[in-house]
C-alpha cells in the first residue's frame, strides 16, 4: 500500500498573520526533504504565492481549472525548487468565492492528485470555501498573532471549522437538520463540548459519534510575530485553552519571533527557509523549527496505516 | 470592570463543566500522572488563565478565569501532596464504585462530631471547627481537645486560642461587634489545626517534608522565595496546611511568575481585588470539587444542613443575624481550605449588594 497523502491547509481568521509566508516555507522544507509537494494558492481574493516564490505572473492558474474545466494536475507549474509545484492563485479580478459544486470538485481533485503532500494556502476570513477546505484537511494549520483580535478570530474560526467538519461527517438527513438547528441556536453561547452535550440528550447515538469527531479534530497552532517573553509560550497556552474549553486536542507547533528577516525575505521575494546559509536571526531559526515540526507531522502521517 | 459582576454559573457553561470535574480533570492530567506532570500541567494552566493572558481572550472573562484558577490551585494542592492525593484517589474510586457517602470511611465521622485521630492527623483541614452553640457550651471532649491543642502549641499562640474560646459567649450577649469575628478569622491560622504528635503514628510527612518533596519536583528559578517559604514553616509548623488559599504560597513555590494579589488590607474589601466572588454557587463548586456532600460539611462543622443549603442557594431571607452568617461562612469555607475571612467578606458584600438592588435589605 502506498503512503497516505496528507492534505495540509493554512488558515486563520485574520489577514496578514503570515499564512502565505509559512505555507511557502513549509512547502519548500517538505520538497527539500524529498517529498513531491503541491502548493495550492486558494486565496482567491489575494493570491500571491507566486510573488513569495519569486516567480513571474504564471501562465496557468487555478482559474483554468475552475472555469475552463482543465484537470487540476495540468495547471500545476514547476518552480525553481526541486519537487515543488505551484497551483497559482487567480490573479484576475474575480469575485472571491466558489460555488458549492466547484468547492466539492476542488476538494476531490486535491485529494486525487499524484503528489506526496498537498499544501493549500487559504485566504483570510471564514468564507465557506476556506472553512470547508480547512475542515476537510488532514492537518489544518492555524496561524495567529499574539493579539486579542487575532486570537478571537482564531477561536471563532476553529469553532466554525469544527462544526463544518461535524456537518461533513453526518450522513443522516434528520441528524443533519438537528445539528444545523442546534448550531444556529446555541453555538454563539456554547462551546463544542456543551453543544455535543445537548445533542447527546436528543440523540445519544449521534452525540457519541460527535465525541469521536471531537477527538479527531486536531488543528495545529503557530503564533507568528512573537515579541515578548510571554509570547514564547503562547501556542502552548492556546493549546491548553482549546483543550480545556473546546475539547480540541491540538498540535502546538511553536512561535516565530518578530524581526526583520521575515520581512526582508518577503521583500526580496526569496523564501526565508531557502536562504543558504540561514540568516542568524531568531525568526529564521523559529521558521525552520516550525517547518521541521510540520515535516514530522507529515512523515508520521505517511507511515500511519 | 463592574465590581458587582459575579459568576453566574448558568451563564458560564465552562464553569459548570469545571465544577463536575475531579482534580485530575481540572489539571488535565491522567490519573497516574507523575509529580512532574502535575507540576507542569499546573503551571501551564496558570499561565494560560492568568489575567494578562491573551490566550483566554474572547473565551472567558477575568472572573471566570479567577474562579478556575482557584479550582486549579485547589486541585494542585491536593495532588502534589502524596498523602492527600492517596486519600483523594481512594475517595474518587469509592465514588466511581458507587459506594454511598456514609460508607466512604474517611468521612464517616462518629456521632459526637469529633474527628477521628487518624483522619485528623492525615488531613488537618478536617480539624474541628466550632459552631456557636458548641463554643458557648463546649462538651467535655471538646474541652479536652482544646486543652490538648493549647498545650501542644508554642506559648505565644495560646492566648489567641483562649480568646477564641472565651469570646464567643460575649458575642452572644452583645449581639454585634463584627470585628471579633474578623479577629477569630485572623487567628484561624493557628486555630485547632495542629497535628497532634503521637509517637506511634504512621510515617506522616510533616509540612516541611511535604515542602521538600514538592521542591524536588518544582524546577524553581527563584530560590529566595523558596527559602523564605521554608523559613515561615519553621516559625509555625501547622501553617502550610492552613494557609489561606489563592495567596502567595502556591505560586511562589512553583516558581510561576505571576502577579500576586496584594496582601489583604483590612480597609480594603476583597471583592474589589482580583479574586473570585465567593458566591453561594462558587462555594458549592469548591465543595463539590472536594467531593464533599452537604452532610459531610454538616457533620464536620456542625452547621445545620438547612443553613448550608441557604448559604449555597443564597436564600438571604432565611438567614439568621449577620453575625451568625459570617461565622457559618468562615467555618464552612475554612473546611473547604479557602481563606475564611476573605470568603466571608466577599460573600457578605455580595449579599448586601444584591439585597440593596432588590430592596430587601434586612
Amino acid at each position: 500500500m502506498s503512503a497516505r497523502k496528507p492534505l495540509i491547509s493554512f488558515g486563520g481568521g485574520k489577514g496578514g498573520v503570515g499564512k502565505s509566508f509559512l505555507a511557502v516555507n513549509a512547502a519548500i522544507h517538505l520538497s527539500s526533504i524529498g517529498l513531491r509537494t503541491a502548493l495550492i494558492d486558494a486565496d482567491f481574493g489575494g493570491a500571491n504565492l507566486h510573488t513569495l516564490l519569486g516567480m513571474e505572473l504564471p501562465r496557468t492558474t487555478l482559474w483554468d481549472y475552475i472555469e475552463k474545466k482543465s484537470e487540476l494536475s495540468t495547471v500545476m507549474i514547476g518552480t525553481s525548487h526541486r519537487n515543488l509545484w505551484l497551483g497559482a492563485g487567480i490573479v484576475r479580478d474575480f469575485a472571491a468565492g466558489l460555488k458549492q459544486f466547484q468547492k466539492t470538485r476542488l476538494i476531490k481533485a486535491l485529494r486525487s492528485m499524484d503528489f506526496d503532500v498537498i499544501i493549500v494556502d487559504l485566504g483570510a476570513g471564514t468564507s465557506s470555501h476556506v472553512i470547508d477546505i480547512f475542515a476537510a484537511s488532514d492537518f489544518g494549520i492555524l496561524v495567529t498573532l499574539p493579539e486579542p483580535t487575532a486570537i478571537e478570530n482564531c477561536y471563532r474560526f476553529l469553532k466554525t471549522a469544527f462544526y463544518r467538519h461535524l456537518r461533513g461527517t453526518e450522513k443522516i438527513h434528520d441528524a443533519k437538520v438537528l445539528l444545523d438547528s442546534t448550531i444556529a441556536e446555541k453555538s454563539s453561547q456554547k462551546g463544542p463540548i456543551e453543544l455535543i452535550g445537548e445533542l447527546m440528550l436528543i440523540s445519544p447515538e449521534a452525540g457519541g459519534r460527535y465525541i469521536e469527531e471531537l477527538d479527531c479534530f486536531r488543528p495545529a497552532i503557530v503564533v507568528n510575530q512573537a515579541r515578548t517573553v510571554e509570547d514564547r509560550n503562547l501556542t502552548q497556552s492556546i493549546a491548553s485553552v482549546l483543550k480545556r474549553f473546546y475539547g480540541f486536542k491540538s498540535w502546538p507547533l511553536g512561535e516565530i519571533a518578530y524581526d526583520d528577516s521575515v520581512w526582508l525575505s518577503v521583500r526580496n521575494r526569496v523564501p526565508l527557509i531557502s536562504l543558504s546559509p540561514l540568516p542568524d536571526t531568531q525568526a529564521a531559526r523559529d521558521t525552520s523549527s516550525v517547518c521541521m515540526a510540520i515535516g514530522e507531522l507529515v512523515s508520521e502521517f505517511r507511515t500511519m496505516r | 470592570m463592574d465590581s458587582n459582576q459575579s459568576i453566574n454559573i448558568e451563564a458560564s457553561p465552562h464553569l459548570e463543566r469545571f465544577a463536575r470535574m475531579n482534580h485530575y480533570e481540572v489539571l488535565d492530567v491522567p490519573r497516574d500522572a507523575s509529580v512532574e506532570m502535575i507540576v507542569q500541567a499546573y503551571r501551564m494552566a496558570l499561565n494560560s488563565l492568568e489575567p494578562s493572558s491573551v490566550a483566554i481572550y474572547s473565551i472567558i472573562g477575568p472572573r471566570e478565569a479567577a474562579a478556575m484558577t482557584t479550582m486549579i490551585e485547589l486541585a494542585y494542592k491536593i495532588l502534589r501532596d502524596p498523602m492527600e492525593r492517596r486519600r483523594y484517589d481512594r475517595m474518587i474510586e469509592n465514588i466511581e464504585k458507587g459506594i454511598p457517602a456514609d460508607e466512604k470511611g474517611d468521612l464517616n465521622l462518629p456521632d459526637d462530631g469529633m474527628i477521628p485521630d487518624t483522619l485528623q492527623k492525615s488531613f488537618p483541614f478536617f480539624a474541628p471547627v466550632y459552631s456557636i452553640e458548641q463554643v458557648s457550651a463546649p462538651s467535655n471532649s471538646q474541652k479536652a481537645i482544646i486543652e490538648h491543642q493549647a498545650a501542644d502549641k508554642p506559648s505565644d499562640i495560646e492566648p489567641q486560642i483562649q480568646t477564641v474560646v472565651t469570646e464567643f459567649p460575649s458575642i452572644m450577649k452583645h449581639e454585634v461587634e463584627e470585628n471579633i469575628w474578623a479577629d477569630s478569622g485572623a487567628s484561624s491560622q493557628v486555630e485547632p489545626v495542629e497535628i497532634p504528635k503521637s509517637p506511634d503514628a504512621a510515617p506522616i510527612e510533616t509540612p516541611r517534608e511535604i515542602i521538600k518533596t514538592s521542591k524536588t519536583a518544582v524546577m524553581n528559578e527563584s530560590s529566595t522565595t523558596e527559602q523564605s517559604n521554608v523559613k515561615s514553616e519553621d516559625t509555625g509548623n501547622a501553617e502550610l496546611n492552613t494557609q489561606s488559599f489563592p495567596e502567595a504560597d502556591l505560586s511562589s513555590e512553583s516558581g510561576v511568575s505571576r502577579e500576586l494579589p496584594p496582601l489583604e488590607n483590612k480597609d480594603k474589601k476583597p471583592a474589589e481585588s482580583e479574586g473570585p466572588v465567593y458566591s453561594g454557587q462558587f462555594i458549592r463548586l469548591i465543595r463539590e470539587s472536594h467531593g464533599l456532600t452537604l452532610d459531610d460539611i454538616a457533620s464536620i462543622t456542625r452547621i445545620t444542613k438547612i443553613n448550608l443549603i441557604n448559604i449555597e442557594n443564597e436564600n438571604f431571607k432565611e438567614f439568621p443575624a449577620l453575625v451568625y452568617v459570617r461565622g457559618y461562612l468562615m467555618q464552612y469555607t475554612r473546611c473547604l481550605k479557602l481563606d475564611p475571612k476573605k470568603a466571608a467578606s466577599s460573600y457578605i458584600q455580595r449579599m448586601q449588594e444584591l439585597s440593596d438592588q432588590t430592596g430587601e435589605k434586612k
